[in-house]
């Protein structure tokens, strides 16, 4: 594809060249069109946008996008970036949830501005929810309501388009600083692994603050210049089905989800709610931002080749906000590859036959390295780099990894400048999965080494959910929780909460009322199911001697029940 | 959808019934473990799982929901009586 020097310069030629052609469409719960954007009303709504964000704050300063589902995100979007302000992606807050859970973020991007539908800036709880010093709030719109003139220097291509925070609401939090070059070398990389062209519409439900809405889909199909139909994602949610009419009646080329919307989309299934729905035009069915498996693809096919779906239209992939999104992929039209693996040898990081049925693991091959990048299988702990067929931890090298998170300088270091030993100087992304590539380069991923949890496509940090659950009450003591996820009777990550409680209240408490006051507290701040929440004496959650929690050795003895459980010796 | 879902009118019992079911089998809890006064966020129930509870619902009701009926009727209680009386009210299928 042509070159540019950003995003800007390309919505400029597209608002000149194309300008009534479709680039955005939101579609009703119903599935009817409620918003459209051409190119041209893009760019003049983006510039109005701009022209007022440069009355109010200076380029390099960050704006909150704060928006409901609809297009005024993409307009708030291309805005920030015409007028060099970087733009934070940010979840809508639920309308009941107790606390702010965005205030780690808030204290590390320090915005000057928060962006959000004229409706929503009339939201008080929201401005409430954001309160800070000096942050003012302004109403996007997708009409353009000035023409003032104004002039807007194109970005510097090494500049911040954009922050992506990677999840981390209390703790530590990483917002990915993603450059325009990041930006432009992703969109490329997508564009070859995927086959794109101007006509591979894209049907999207997937949140545009999340970066598999924003970089796979929204900004991808506006890349290469096809329609990228968007809907709520809670429209999908309650209704699956409704996406695959969409593909259908757009007869879109592209659409992704996460693996647990295509489960959902099977567990849905009404043969009289697919009447008239054809899947034959769609070439790329992309499962990624969780773990890939086996027979939620299977059942898929099973359930939808009879409506036109093509197995070779799946198409698994890997990646992360840190590589921009994208960090390895199939080929348009080639279908997935499993192999067959020994579970057990897995658990201890090695690649063997299954001993027996029982042991068999099937592995889904997440294609391989995109156009100009590298992916590594290092040990972890030497750094050295392993052959093929060897666990250890997937590390990327590429321009789409970012160079660091915004004002992070240790987790830059470790996590965004690593460098395989005995090597050469080249800075390597560690992604903190582990995995290992076959011969021919195909990677399959097969576990974490990170704590991080995630269910349904989006991150937790263990530490944001355990300062929630040691807040709600004071038996709960202090540093003396464990969160994990561990697999239910499916197979699916569901969420597991340990707690200590305090010595002196063991004899106190209620357990089931302190259960529920950790449910309660869980679902409400992270919007999360706690399935299995474990009360134990103090003292006996696993810590390193310096006092750091040992979460997987946690994760260990739950699974194996050896847990001092309360409840055991309670009386005593 | 069978006639008689569509075709008989369910109480409110048999509505907190269904309601306590669904609940039970997306928490995958026994039902007895539902308490009808207890609030769906105290259950542990999420958005993406109240989405799960109000399809079975709609299903089996002949009604549309959204979201919204489970925060403006928070619990099995509540929400119960509000189901049955839009079912009651709803026009004959």
């Amino acid at each position: 594809m042509d070159r540019f020097s950003s995003l800007v310069a390309l919505l400029a030629e597209r608002a000149e060249l194309r300008a009534s052609e479709r680039a955005y469409i939101f579609l009703s719960d119903r599935g009817s069109e409620e918003a459209a954007l051409t190119y041209g009303e893009l760019q003049g709504a983006a510039r109005a946008l701009a022209g007022q964000l440069m009355q109010r704050v200076t380029p390099g300063d960050r704006a909150l996008l704060v928006f409901p589902p609809g297009l005024e995100f993409m307009v708030a979007f291309f805005g920030c970036l015409m007028a060099g302000v970087i733009a934070v992606p940010m979840m809508m807050p639920r309308r009941n949830s107790a606390r702010d859970s965005s205030a780690a973020i808030l204290a590390n991007c320090e915005p000057a501005i928060a962006l959000t539908t004229s409706a929503f800036t009339l939201r008080g709880d929201l401005q409430a929810r954001f309160a800070r010093g000096g942050l003012q709030w302004l109403a996007v719109d997708l009409a353009a309501t000035r023409t003032d003139h104004v002039d807007l220097p194109l970005p510097d291509t090494d500049a911040i388009a954009f922050l992506q925070y990677t999840s981390g609401s209390t703790s530590d939090p990483k917002g990915v600083a993603v450059s325009h070059t990041n930006l432009l070398a992703n969109s490329e990389m997508i564009r070859l692994s995927l086959g794109n062209t101007s006509r591979s519409t894209y049907v999207n439900w997937v949140p545009l603050y999340h970066d598999m809405g924003l970089i796979l889909n929204a900004l991808q199909a506006f890349y290469v210049g096809a329609p990228c139909v968007l809907m709520a994602p809670n429209a999908f949610m309650q209704r699956p089905l409704n996406w695959l009419r969409a593909i259908s009646t757009y007869k879109a080329e592209v659409a992704c989800s996460p693996n647990f919307g295509y489960d959902l989309c099977v567990s849905r299934y009404r043969g009289e709610q697919m009447q008239g729905i054809d899947l034959s035009n769609w070439k790329v069915a992309l499962n990624g931002a969780e773990p890939v498996r086996a027979d939620t693809i299977q059942k898929f096919i099973e359930t939808f080749a009879a409506h036109g779906f093509q197995s070779s239209a799946v198409f698994p992939a890997y990646g992360m906000a840190e590589a921009t999104l994208l960090i390895s992929g199939g080929q348009r039209g080639a279908g997935h590859m499993t192999r067959t693996a020994s579970r057990a040898a897995l658990q201890a990081h090695r690649v063997a036959l299954p001993a027996d049925d029982a042991d068999a693991q099937t592995l889904v091959g997440c294609g391989r390295a995109l156009q100009g990048e590298r992916i590594a299988i290092v040990d972890p702990e030497r750094l050295r780099r392993l052959p093929a067929g060897e666990v250890g931890e997937i590390w990327v090298n590429g321009p789409n990894v970012a160079r660091r998170y915004f004002r992070n300088e240790a987790a830059t270091i470790n996590g965004l400048h690593a460098r395989i030993d005995g090597e050469d100087e080249a800075s390597w992304l560690r992604t903190g999965d582990l995995g290992f590539l076959d011969d021919a380069g195909e990677l399959f991923v097969t576990g974490r080494i990170k704590e991080l949890i995630i269910i349904r496509g989006i991150n937790h940090y263990p530490q944001d959910i355990e300062q929630t659950v040691q807040r709600l009450h004071s038996s709960l003591r202090q540093n003396g929780g464990a969160a994990f996820s561990v697999p239910d009777e499916n197979g699916e990550e569901v969420l597991a909460i340990v707690q200590e409680i305090e010595r002196t209240e063991r004899t106190k408490i209620d357990a089931e009322e302190l259960k529920g006051l950790i449910r309660e507290g869980v679902t409400d701040q992270h919007e999360l199911f706690a399935r299995h929440i474990e009360l134990i004496r103090p003292g006996t959650l696993p810590k390193t001697t310096s006092g750091k929690i040992q979460r997987s050795l946690a994760r260990k003895l739950w699974l194996d029940a050896r847990l001092d459980l309360l409840s055991d010796k309670g009386a005593d | 959808m069978s006639a008689r879902k569509l075709g008989t009118l369910m109480t409110e019992q048999e509505i907190s019934d269904l309601c306590v079911a669904s609940l039970a089998q997306t928490l995958r809890v026994s039902k007895d473990r539902i308490d009808t006064k207890t609030k769906f966020n105290r259950l542990g129930l999420d958005s993406a799982m109240v989405v799960y509870v109000m399809m079975e619902l709609e299903d089996k009701l002949g009604l549309e929901l959204t979201t919204d009926d489970f925060y403006d009727h928070p619990t099995v209680d509540e929400l119960a009586r509000y189901l049955a009386k839009r079912h009651a009210a709803r026009p004959a299928a």
